[in-house]
């Protein structure tokens, strides 16, 4: 039985990350603790959002080549206020935070939202309808990030935002990329089967 | 033994692995049964060709205060822009050369140039400095006291090169049991992407073990 498209299906079933393994680097190397989580969400949202609204004014006769080249420098463009932004924020968690910020971030000016999702189905969507639509999905994308990034934070130090939690065992190796490939690969069969299971129930 | 030595290094320092730079590009690819060593080959061309520009920008146009802070912020702009240039080359190139079978490759360009395979590489290269420490250009590069010292065309190339062949094994590693992550004996919840996700974990952590022992 064909889906029925909904607007808000890329928060939940048809999430960027868990459905379609889109933008997995920032989450199984940065989201290990809900601190940097959020850092990652801000920077994703500020960019993607963008990034996309502005490409959408980009003239559709270009050769895709050229604007594949086109959105990335846009995204490019729109990483620097927003990455600084960000910094502006929390400037002492944002300068100590090594390579997520040295690297990670940056990246997010090339994330498959940008130069793959947004020609392929941002931009055939209704001009109305894309903007809400973008939205859900990057909301998606937060909250998968944050829930990989609170999972580790309490399996690798038993903390939640830097407060204690009652937890009988550590793991300290979790926050390790090994942890977040795992986590994430669970994530999205958990997803799958909540998923399938409502599906099934509908067309019963 | 630097052979040995030069194998166990792309293990240690793969990007899929351990950085997990190009894992999308990697599951999308597996996803559409693209041809795996293609992509590979592509990413490794282009990943050489940036850093080697990225290099002669930095030592023969003195662009080494952009790793500083705040001006590092503006770093996407210039590696877009190299990588860019590198993508509309190929691409003129492949039209040139291959004529009408070129329509057959440009996908696996289109696909291989603005990734976090090809771009992480970029930022690995040339690691940003503090912001306490004045800009000199040997500490500005990532491959001081390992290779080559100072900013050189060979090492740059070589880093390029390195990642992409790293990226090539992760490729082999995932393509050799491909048919086995989607088969239907696994079960439906984790057939595919997450048992993708589960194999590179697995494989991530024997090469984090190898790495804390």
């Amino acid at each position: 039985m064909q889906h029925k498209f909904s607007i808000t299906d890329g928060l939940l079933k048809g999430n960027a990350v868990l459905e379609k393994g889109m933008v997995i680097a920032p989450i199984v190397v940065c989201c290990t603790t809900l601190q940097n989580a959020l850092l990652v969400s801000l920077a994703f949202a500020l960019i993607t959002i963008a990034t996309v609204w502005i490409c959408s004014f980009y003239s559709g006769n270009m050769s895709y080549a050229l604007r594949m080249v086109c959105y990335a420098m846009t995204g490019a463009v729109v990483s620097f206020p927003a990455l600084l932004i960000c910094r502006i924020i929390n400037s002492g968690f944002y300068d100590s935070a090594g390579s997520m910020t040295a690297i990670y971030l940056p990246l997010l000016s090339v994330n498959s939202f940008i130069v793959l999702y947004a020609d392929s189905y941002f931009y055939k969507l209704p001009e109305k309808t894309m903007p809400i639509v973008l939205l859900f999905h990057v909301l998606g994308f937060c909250a998968t990030a944050c829930m990989v990034g609170a999972i580790r934070e309490i399996l690798s130090m038993g903390t939640i935002m830097g407060n204690a939690v009652d937890i009988p065992i550590v793991m300290k190796g979790i926050s390790a990329p090994w942890g977040g490939f795992i986590l994430l690969g669970l994530l999205c069969a958990l997803h799958r089967v909540i998923f399938s299971k409502k599906d099934d129930d509908s067309c019963n | 033994m630097q052979l040995i030595s030069a194998l166990f290094s792309l293990l240690t320092e793969n990007l899929i692995f351990t950085k997990a730079l190009g894992t999308s590009t990697l599951t999308a690819a597996t996803k559409r049964n693209s041809n795996l060593l293609m992509m590979s080959l592509i990413i490794s061309g282009i990943s050489a060709l940036s850093c080697m520009v990225a290099n002669f920008m930095y030592s023969q146009l003195h662009l080494t205060g952009m790793l500083k802070q705040p001006y590092k912020l503006g770093l996407p702009i210039l590696y877009t822009a190299i990588v860019s240039v590198i993508y509309i080359i190929i691409l003129f190139l492949l039209q040139k050369i291959c004529g009408e079978k070129a329509e057959k490759y440009k996908n696996y360009v289109h696909l291989s140039a603005f990734n976090c395979a090809v771009m992480g590489t970029l930022y690995l290269a040339f690691t940003p400095v503090y912001i306490s420490q004045d800009v000199e250009i040997p500490k500005a590069f990532y491959l001081q006291g390992e290779l080559y010292s100072g900013f050189s065309t060979t090492g740059a190339m070589w880093f390029g090169l390195k990642n992409g062949i790293g990226f090539l094994l992760a490729s082999l590693m995932l393509s050799a049991v491909r048919e086995r992550l989607y088969d239907e004996e696994v079960p439906e919840a984790f057939r595919g992407f997450p048992a993708i996700m589960i194999y590179t974990g697995l494989i991530s952590l024997a090469i984090y073990s190898i790495v804390t022992m």
